[in-house]
């Protein structure tokens, strides 16, 4: 639109006008100012001939001079290239299927790959037991102390423990000295009898 | 009696529903890049006859205009995808707009002298009558394609363009990329010269005995 208001020249305008390609409001402003103007409907009058001469003239010289190629073969050539076209286009919509196809073998390698590690780590989990350590024990062992206390004990499970320990090293002790007195005489000691 | 007009009434409608309406070209270019060949061959013969004739007189050589229609119909279908019909007019826009970048990529690369001349010797070749047409008809009929060939190429590309596209000026100046007001400034030169041209030939002719 800015264009037209852009016209310079009343040729511009008239050729335009003569179009039918004005804007409404233009055309009858175009329209009232021929009525008006003799000079302008000159104008008009004699832009409208020249161009009716020169398109008579373009299509008679198109009624006696053949088309490079006749109609017919020349769109035969062109409906040609469409088919053709055509059939590439599809070839390469089926060349991009395929890679699809030889990718999924890929993933299902990977797949195999990750479920055969998974099954390998769950056969060897099952003939090697997890090893628990024993530092969270002590808290434990704490926490038990701690009830025995509320209970107004005065030997704690530790305490029980350090005991048992004691005993454990007592016992092994008297045992080693049993030993070491068989050893000796390879014969208990009868010497006060 | 009422019936009957209803009936008929109905029986118009329902024929004028399923009268087959022409697609417009944009609706078959959708339909080829969907993969139906046979749109592409309706845009075809819409519009290849008045294409190849455009081409031909653009560039004054039947070879040419053959090579250069096949080129256009080429670069159509290699750039369909991209093709947006919102974007500087439809698809008849779009197929001209092609096909003269195409002629001025051959006149750029060939030089316009070789090619001036060329013409010059193409339309000398192109002056034997043709079958049906009358010897001083024909005649002038030659001077007036030779009035084409000399006018200079932007004032007959907008002729020819408004001549065998129908396309409206603001179309051809977005083709030609060049302001509305040279496109029709372009188009005025090239009526007055021609018109010149065939009044001195009617001139002519008058004075001959």
């Amino acid at each position: 639109m800015k264009d037209i208001q852009d016209l310079e020249n009343n040729e511009s305008i008239l050729l335009m006008y003569l179009a039918g390609e004005l804007p409404p409001q233009d055309h009858a402003e175009v329209e009232q100012m021929v009525m008006s103007d003799p000079n302008l409907r000159e104008q008009l009058s004699s832009l409208q001939q020249m161009q009716q001469q020169v398109n008579g003239a373009l299509k008679e010289l198109d009624s006696v001079t053949c088309p490079p190629l006749p109609a017919t073969f020349a769109e035969a050539e062109i409906c040609r290239m469409i088919q053709q076209w055509h059939g590439e286009r599809e070839r390469r919509k089926r060349t991009l299927i395929v890679p699809r196809r030889a990718v999924m073998p890929r993933i299902w390698l990977g797949l195999a790959a990750a479920a055969s590690i998974a099954i390998g780590y769950l056969v060897w989990g099952a003939y090697h037991p997890p090893i628990t350590p024993p530092g969270p024990r002590l808290p434990d062992i704490a926490a038990d102390d701690e009830k025995l206390n509320l209970m107004g004990l005065t030997m704690t499970v530790s305490d029980g423990i350090a005991d048992t320990e004691m005993q454990v090293a007592a016992a092994m002790a008297s045992s080693d000295d049993l030993d070491g007195s068989t050893d000796s005489g390879g014969h208990t000691d009868t010497s006060n009898q | 009696m009422s019936d009957d007009r209803s009936l008929s009434m109905q029986r118009e409608l329902v024929s004028q529903i399923t009268a087959p309406v022409p697609q417009s070209d944009e609706a078959l270019v959708r339909r080829l890049r969907d993969g139906e060949p046979a749109a592409g061959e309706l845009l075809v013969k819409r519009h290849c006859t008045s294409l190849l004739r455009y081409l031909q007189r653009l560039v004054g050589s039947d070879h040419l205009a053959e090579e250069l229609h096949q080129q256009t119909w080429t670069s159509v279908l290699e750039n369909l995808e991209r093709f947006n019909p919102s974007l500087g007019g439809g698809f008849k826009a779009w197929l001209y707009r092609i096909a003269t970048n195409k002629a001025n990529d051959h006149w750029r690369s060939r030089g316009r002298e070789k090619i001036a001349k060329e013409g010059m010797r193409l339309i000398s070749d192109e002056l034997a009558p043709q079958a049906g047409a009358g010897l001083e008809n024909t005649e002038e009929l030659s001077k007036l394609r030779l009035a084409i060939d000399l006018l200079p190429a932007n004032q007959r590309q907008v002729l020819l363009l408004r001549y065998y596209s129908d396309l409206k000026f603001i179309e051809i100046a977005q083709i030609l990329g060049c302001p509305l007001n040279t496109a029709l400034g372009r188009m005025h030169k090239a009526i007055l010269r021609l018109r010149q041209l065939m009044s001195e030939e009617a001139r002519g002719a008058s004075t001959t005995p």
